[in-house]
């Protein structure tokens, strides 16, 4: 009997008819927006929404709008200066939660790092806004950066402390049987090998904090505008395809950012393959 | 008598990959499988029985050939519309449902009332000794008990042939050895065909009535326990079974007794129809049928050839002691029953007898 | 120096940030909630449950406390487009969930990445490509003009709708249904789905009897990370609502901007806070239910 190839369609039964096509629908559902968004940041019609032709002008537009530098310059200070101070705070805290061995307020840490992101924006935005107003602090862009640090953190705290335990502690042991105190040990071994980590949650903290629109909002008094708030107000007072162009820059650099951060993890993840 | 056949594999290849990736997993294997017996598929890790058995349940597609179940063409029907059922490796019992929904599961697909789930699940059950746990959850279990389980989730439905997929691996010796015979029973008490898969020998010839030796995708030999043994087709199966020595040699003489000279000197006659003269041949003989004796011993049985040899080594294992042999520029191996012989010393001078009627002769 | 002394040094400085500036602003809040407003904005320091009772009753000509269904209607609407959005975005994110699941690692990791990066953008421009593509002769108009499902001046009118809002907050928040989700099926051993088949199961049963009850943790946790947000949210009803259809979000920030009514906006976010802790409550219990399925499906993954 000779055994012609099979014709019928086999399909492991794990894999469901239609899912595939569905999942494509996803995606296109999550990055259509986001395309057309950009390709009408390119059009040169002076409606936002009607297209004509390919067109650099909303760009060259940008390039002499002084509200949008002076908002963009106001948003990258923010993000300077949250940034970092979270990833300290970050890094420091995942250092004690980590290899701090057991101590009685681990859980309350936890829960604490994590309220910022239980906490609706909404929330957290007019709290802040009460506080300040109430305790009469008004210090400018200070009052935007020491709300952007608050719901920084937990966002550098997870890639920090995900890196510090995937790290093999034996190394800092041996480390110490190399004749290194614990500082050394910590300074030659511990550092240099979470640098990766600290980067990725540095990363993150940077565009959450550039991204930032509601609280910022809220906590902003007048002067002291960033990039989306001032967004919002060119949709608000009518839209024209500048908010298109501004728009894509925003998005380009969380694109950016975040590409850094997901190639920085995974070639850390292909590494520990290795080790 | 004539046996029934229920699972009829016609030459069923089944290749992975394509092009120069392409990997042969099992490679034409053509094999009847009877109605009521214990048939083990034998072979060592990667050899395609487990690959086999899948395409059987249906998980993995045939690349050519057919598969019938009772006379019935089931290539076509998905692993829920074969009446087969499977005891995993793992055993894959549901999590999140009790030992009784695990063993209800297949009867309440098969939309059968429910007195007769609940009959049919107490059964089983009973069968497996599990009625006591009907309550838990898997995660509560011992392996042990999950493999009763998984065995007790598989014969619920009552299906044709029980496909059991290493199903002892992960369990420890001792209970491994206890639930083997707990199969056996289980296998004749109920009448459903088993096809086992393992790669333990052991295992296999403790079990099956019939047992498939596979190699590389390829059935290397069926028949029984001791044909398997006692008479392997070929190198493989004799190593892969039990423990060989190999002693090559060539075909002499033709005519119904052929005598073997091996390559070290000496001769044997062996009555056998599958060689030619001049045929470069290996002279498998099983460690326990080579007789050790005393340099002084006498010869026991006529139709043997006898060597000088020297003790080597020494393994003590309670009932029996083996014992590795330096004979002729080759190590032979030796089983020797505790106290039926004087006890030997590494370094000892000693005659070894190699009874024809225990050789086999297999081809180069 | 000491192992505590190091401990505290490390912890201090994120105690302090999140303790003055988080927890303390919350704790004002809950006290503003429970002061009377002052019409310019702030409070007077008096005790006053008036906001919270002011939810759902508003006092007549007569000073008679009566039934106001005005805040009902708009908690009603939040609580109606969030359940919507939950499980729009549950029917949608499951199939990709499962699908991405299913795929070899390196294109696991790359779609799971490409999950993230809306995630990570921000939410007023994402929503405002919403606008450019429902707006009155935006993109969809274009398009559906183009294949003459509507002439070339109509307008397919979803802008300011209740359905342009849903829209908006699917899209706002599904990458957060389908992380947990994906996360709960990758952990699913798929050896179960053989085992479901071979006892008889069709892929609709394998689905409802199997899949769903062991990636219950991930819609759960999926469903609540979408649910939280969706309440409070505030920029898809402002700019695909047109600030007309207010949701719970909108309303709290509009006691802020505009009506400077402190202590009603402050009761409003703590209703919502509760909801909160009610939902994080149920994840947390959800998670311990179905803890020991996940581990067992470990074990079989790992032997």
């Amino acid at each position: 009997m000779a055994s012609p190839h099979r014709k019928s369609k086999f399909r492991p039964i794990w894999d469901f008819p239609g899912f595939g096509g569905l999942s494509v629908g996803f995606f296109a559902f999550l990055y259509v927006p986001i395309l057309v968004l950009v390709a009408y940041s390119f059009n040169g019609s002076k409606f936002a929404m009607v297209w004509s032709e390919f067109s650099w002008r909303w760009y060259l537009k940008l390039l002499e709008n002084d509200d949008i530098h002076s908002a963009a310059i106001n948003s990258l200070i923010v993000a300077f200066f949250a940034a970092p101070a979270a990833t300290i705070m970050a890094t420091l805290a995942a250092l004690v939660m980590v290899r701090g061995g057991p101590f009685r307020s681990r859980a309350f840490t936890a829960g604490l790092i994590t309220l910022p992101l239980m906490v609706p924006e909404i929330v957290t935005a007019v709290a802040t806004l009460i506080f300040f107003a109430l305790l009469n602090i008004n210090l400018g862009l200070i009052n935007i950066i020491l709300a952007h640090t608050v719901f920084c953190i937990p966002f550098a705290y997870m890639p920090i402390r995900a890196a510090l335990e995937a790290m093999d502690p034996g190394l800092e042991v041996a480390a110490q049987d190399l004749y290194a105190d614990r500082w050394d040990a910590f300074r030659y071994v511990t550092l240099p090998l979470l640098t990766p980590g600290i980067m990725s949650g540095f990363m993150l903290a940077f565009v959450i904090s550039i991204d930032d629109f509601i609280i910022t909002l809220m906590v902003a008094g007048a002067g002291s505008t960033t990039l989306p708030v001032y967004i919002y107000s060119m949709i608000r007072t009518g839209v024209t395809p500048e908010v298109n162009a501004v728009s894509t820059l925003l998005l380009a650099v969380s694109v950016i950012l975040v590409s850094v951060y997901w190639l920085l993890s995974s070639a850390n993840r292909k590494g520990e393959a290795i080790g | 008598m004539r046996k029934n056949v229920a699972v009829d594999i016609q030459q069923v290849t089944k290749i992975y990959g394509t092009g120069n990736a392409a990997v042969t997993a099992v490679n034409n294997v053509t094999l009847q499988i009877y109605d009521n017996e214990f048939l083990t598929l034998l072979g060592p890790s990667g050899c395609g029985k487990t690959t086999l058995l899948r395409m059987i349940a249906g998980f993995e597609d045939m690349t050519k050939g057919h598969i019938n179940l009772f006379g019935e063409e089931i290539e076509d029907l998905p692993p829920n519309q074969r009446p087969v059922n499977t005891v995993f490796q793992h055993y894959a019992l549901f999590p999140h449902l009790s030992v009784y929904e695990n063993v209800a599961f297949g009867l309440r697909r098969l939309k059968k009332s429910e007195a007769e789930i609940d009959h049919r699940c107490k059964e089983v059950l009973a069968l497996t000794q599990m009625e006591a746990l009907a309550e838990r959850r898997p995660s509560q279990m011992s392996g042990g008990q999950q493999q009763r389980v998984a065995l007790a989730r598989a014969l619920a439905p009552n299906p044709k042939v029980l496909l059991l997929d290493e199903p002892l691996s992960a369990l420890d010796l001792k209970l491994r050895q206890a639930m083997r015979d707990e199969l056996k029973q289980l296998q004749q008490k109920t009448g459903i065909t088993f096809i086992f898969v393992t790669h333990d020998q052991e295992e296999a010839l403790a079990m099956s009535d019939r047992i498939v030796v596979i190699s590389e995708g390829k059935v290397q030999q069926v028949g029984t326990p001791q044909a398997v043994y006692e008479a392997p087709a070929n190198r493989f199966v004799a190593n892969f079974i039990g423990e060989a020595n190999m002693l090559e040699a060539s075909c002499k003489t033709t005519g119904k007794n052929m005598t073997f000279t091996l390559v070290g000197g000496g001769t044997l006659k062996i009555s056998t129809p599958d060689v030619a003269a001049g045929d470069a041949v290996t002279i498998m003989i099983r460690p326990e049928k080579v007789k050790v004796l005393a340099k002084t011993g006498k010869k026991t049985t006529p139709s043997s050839l006898q060597m000088e040899a020297k003790v080597i080594e020494q393994t003590y294992l309670g009932s029996v002691t083996h014992l590795d042999l330096a004979c002729d520029g080759q190590t032979l191996k030796a089983c020797i029953n505790q106290g039926a012989h004087a006890s030997f010393a590494t370094g000892d001078e000693v005659l070894i007898e190699i009874p024809a009627d225990n050789c086999r002769v297999l081809r180069s | 120096m000491s192992i505590k002394r190091l401990r505290l040094l490390g912890l201090l400085p994120t105690w302090v940030t999140i303790g003055v500036l988080m927890i303390g602003p919350l704790l004002i809040m809950a006290a503003v909630s429970l002061m009377e407003a002052n019409v310019y904005g702030g409070v007077h320091l008096r005790f006053d449950v008036s906001s919270y009772v002011q939810i759902l009753f508003d006092k007549n000509l007569f000073d008679e406390t009566e039934f106001n269904p005005a805040y009902l209607i708009i908690i009603m609407r939040s609580f109606m487009l969030a359940l919507g959005a939950t499980g729009l975005a549950l029917l949608i994110g499951f199939p990709a969930a499962y699908y991405i699941a299913r795929q070899p690692d390196h294109r696991k990791n790359l779609l799971v990445f490409l999950i993230t990066i809306p995630f990570w953008t921000n939410l007023l421009v994402r929503t405002f490509a919403w606008v450019i593509i429902l707006g009155r002769g935006g993109f969809m108009d274009q398009v559906g003009s183009f294949l003459n499902i509507i002439g070339p001046d109509e307008s397919i009118n979803l802008m300011y709708t209740n359905t342009a809002i849903l829209i908006g907050l699917v899209y706002s928040y599904l990458p957060l249904m389908v992380l947990p989700l994906y996360a709960s099926m990758e952990k699913m051993d798929v050896r179960l789905l053989e085992a479901g088949a071979d006892l008889y199961a069709n892929r609709y049963e394998l689905i409802r009897r199997i899949i769903v009850p062991l990636t219950m943790p991930g819609i759960i946790g999926g469903s609540i990370l979408v649910f939280v947000p969706c309440l409070g949210a505030f920029i898809a009803p402002d700019l695909l609502g047109g600030g007309k259809k207010l949701m719970l979000g909108s309303l709290v920030q509009l006691q802020f901007a505009t009506s400077r009514n402190w202590p009603f906006g402050a009761a409003i976010a703590m209703m919502l806070l509760a909801i909160v802790v009610i939902a994080l409550m149920v994840n947390a219990r959800a998670a311990r239910r179905h803890a020991v399925y996940e581990q067992t499906g470990a074990e079989a993954t790992h032997g």
